[in-house]
């Protein structure tokens, strides 16, 4: 052996020696020709150690924007090779056709797109699309042109919905969308997941969240869809406390307001009704300006109208802490019917008038509701086709349960080893456990071959729906997934730290909610 | 065993693009091959776009079915040594490192091996690796930043571990002279 093959085999013994707890002149005792060559080396090494002990900066929002990107990156990855597959199919099947149909197809392709042009294509077009942009820019020049106030108003309302249809749209796709930007009501907060206008916002580390919204106020949502079907939240602005994006004015003025008088409108400054102060005031931008309601009567009006007639119009503005609407509208009736049709969860039900998400649903006797899917009971999911009126109520025209209230169930428990997690549908024991929104998740990191104490609600479609679960701490009994014969006894629940809040659309990685270690120690395999 | 197999079936999904298991497995491992690449590199938003290259790598790789061998770990810290070297050469070596780069260890009276073993900083241990051959600033970080033992290391760098002890003291002396350079 060389003398520098010694010096290396002396080094390592004294390394390992130190790390035993030897002292380092025992160890250079033990090779005194190579005293004054390892002295050295040692220190250097204990110097690289000492600073191989502090923890790297890695900061959470770079390991988060890292992990998203990551994911993003590996679904466009997937995109291109089902495309290049998809398209290898067509090549084929093109040229198997024959040149001749090939040539008309094509031609016809051609004939089809100048014939509806580029804006008619760009309807359906969604974020990420080419013909997006052309879409959104037709919806700005309608907005532009839309000359009677309430007419806008009702334009802009009626593209916020659009707005959150694409989103679900996209999300029911499982597309990229590098940035998504709506408007809608906070419907619950949970501490990673709020839904919003029934869309599920998943809140992540790096989200930032401006005000302090509560639930049933609106806000501006921008947001990333990974590809994955869910919507990662970059950021919430507060837009007010269940302020609508215009006045929502349920109040019937009892004198029809002539265009000499000025009236004082009532506002009712949520999606439901609220109990107006004894002096109804709203703050006017432009407190000159007469002002007139542009409201219409409702029929289903609850509030007493405080309307007060002067020979000369003026208006009387004072500050209210919630609503600042801007009026400048002369009461004109509308002058266009605007359709809608929406979903949402019928939350409130009273004879005439539903609340589906965030909006009053008036139903005219005789309104046709389709109920073969499952009965129109509070919590169903449901759509509504009918004509917007100028307060933002709806008058149905039609409605359409999709999917019914979730059952109960009966309770249902068992203890098994997790065989697949794979986002809110987990293997365990054989059994296919969906995890229901707001289940609770404690013990150790989720991962195949844990054991997990479940406890969930069995529905009567047979559908086992997970509230808690709490994995067991690895290391108590080692479970190996290829052999899943072994009958772990099950062992004291494991206490409730860290717990995780799962979302529907929640996977198990998705982010430091299910790993409480973001420096996870070396596998005994390696 | 069970980590073994639980890896497998990750990788398994992993490799059907299941973005679950793709968390998972970036969830475990990113930690630490984020440091092993920092502590190479020394910048944290590159190390962070360097840990996602490692990551998409790594699925490529069990795609065309090129997979580890023994320790999937190890062979994550070998696609982030590529991965650096690759960097390295995009950048051109000269960008990388010059001796005015380096920051000068402060002059202190006494014993250098005191002076090296209680004033180096992070800063410039890493200049210093910079200057050590790639195999050299590979075991330096593996063994004495990572902590892995000379058994992990000799698998990551496919060497044996005989090799890896002459190595180890070879980057060890260099580094030292480039200390005491200074």
């Amino acid at each position: 052996m060389s003398n520098q093959a010694h010096r290396a085999a002396a080094l390592e013994e004294c390394l390992e020696a130190l790390k035993a707890g030897e002292s380092l002149a025992a160890c250079l005792a033990r090779h005194p020709g190579q005293t004054e060559a390892l002295r050295p080396l040692l220190a250097t090494i204990a110097g690289i150690e000492r600073l191989g002990s502090v923890p790297s900066p890695r900061p959470a929002e770079g390991a988060a924007r890292g992990r998203a990107e990551f994911l993003v990156a590996v679904t466009q990855r997937r995109r291109a090779q089902e495309q290049r597959r998809q398209r290898r199919y067509s090549f084929r099947h093109l040229f198997s056709w024959g040149a001749g149909w090939a040539t008309a197809a094509a031609a016809l392709v051609l004939v089809v797109i100048l014939a509806t042009g580029s804006v008619a294509a760009s309807a359906g077009a969604l974020p990420g699309d080419v013909l997006y942009p052309v879409k959104r820019a037709t919806e700005q020049v309608q907005v532009f042109f839309s000359f009677n106030p309430a007419a806008r108003d009702a334009l802009r309302e009626q593209l916020d919905e659009r707005r959150r249809q694409e989103v679900l749209q996209v999300l029911e796709a499982g597309r990229i969308a590098r940035t998504l930007t709506f408007v809608g009501f906070i419907e619950s907060i949970s501490p990673s997941l709020w839904e919003i206008n029934g869309l599920p916002v998943q809140i992540q580390s790096i989200t930032r969240v401006e005000g302090q919204p509560r639930v049933g106020d609106q806000v501006q949502v921008s947001a990333t869809a990974p590809g994955d079907g869910t919507l990662l939240a970059l950021r919430i602005r507060s837009l007010g406390a269940g302020t609508p994006l215009r006045p929502t004015a349920t109040a019937t003025p009892g004198p029809t307001p002539t265009p000499e008088a000025s009236a004082t409108p009532t506002l009712a400054t949520s999606p439901g009704p609220t109990p107006l102060p004894a002096t109804p005031a709203v703050r006017l931008d432009t407190p000159t300006a007469p002002m007139e309601p542009t409201a219409t009567p409702s029929p289903t009006a609850t509030h007493t109208p405080t309307a007060t007639v002067s020979p000369t119009p003026t208006s009387t503005p004072t500050a209210t802490p919630t609503a600042t609407p801007t009026w400048t509208a002369t009461p004109q009736p509308p002058t266009r019917v605007v359709s809608v049709r929406f979903e949402g969860t019928l939350r409130e039900k009273v004879a005439g008038r539903w609340i589906v998400g965030s909006r009053t649903v008036l139903l005219p006797g005789g309104t046709p509701i389709d109920e073969t899917r499952g009965a129109a009971t509070v919590g169903a999911w449901v759509q509504v086709s009918g004509v917007e009126q100028p307060d933002g109520a709806i008058v149905a025209q039609s409605i359409v349960v999709l999917t019914p209230a979730e059952a109960p169930g009966e309770p249902y428990e068992f203890t098994d080893v997790i065989e697949a997690i794979g986002g809110d549908v987990w293997t365990i024991g054989g059994v296919q456990v969906h995890i229901a929104p707001g289940a609770t998740i404690d013990g150790a990191t989720p991962a195949v071959g844990r054991l997990a104490h479940v406890k969930a609600m069995r529905r009567p479609n047979g559908e086992i729906w997970a509230t808690h679960i709490t994995v067991e701490e690895p290391g108590v009994e080692e479970i190996d997934t290829a052999t899943p014969t072994a009958s772990p006894a099950p062992s004291s629940t494991v206490t409730a730290t860290p717990v995780a809040t799962l979302s529907p659309t929640a996977t198990a990685a998705s982010g430091s909610a299910l790993s409480p270690s973001p420096t996870p120690t070396l596998p005994p395999t390696l | 065993m069970a980590a073994v197999n639980d890896e497998a079936v990750l990788l398994e999904r992993a490799k059907a693009y299941d973005s679950a298991a793709l968390g998972l497995l970036y969830d475990r491992y990113s930690g630490r091959i984020y440091n092993y690449i920092y502590h190479r590199i020394g910048e944290s938003h590159l190390a962070e776009d360097l840990t996602g290259q490692v990551f998409l790598r790594m699925l490529e790789a069990i795609q065309n079915q090129r997979a580890w061998q023994t320790s999937f770990s190890g062979w994550l810290y070998r696609i982030a040594h590529n991965i650096i070297i690759d960097h390295y050469r995009r950048r051109g070596r000269a960008q990388q490192t010059s001796l005015e780069d380096t920051p000068d260890l402060p002059a202190h009276e006494g014993d250098p091996m005191e002076t090296v073993a209680e004033h180096l900083s992070q800063e410039q241990l890493r200049a210093a690796i910079k200057r050590l051959t790639a195999e050299q600033a590979q075991v330096i970080v593996l063994r004495f930043l990572e902590g892995l033992n000379i058994a992990e290391v000799s698998k990551v760098m496919r060497k044996s571990e005989g090799a890896i002890k002459a190595l180890q003291y070879r980057a060890v002396t260099s580094l030292r002279e480039i200390l005491e350079e200074e």
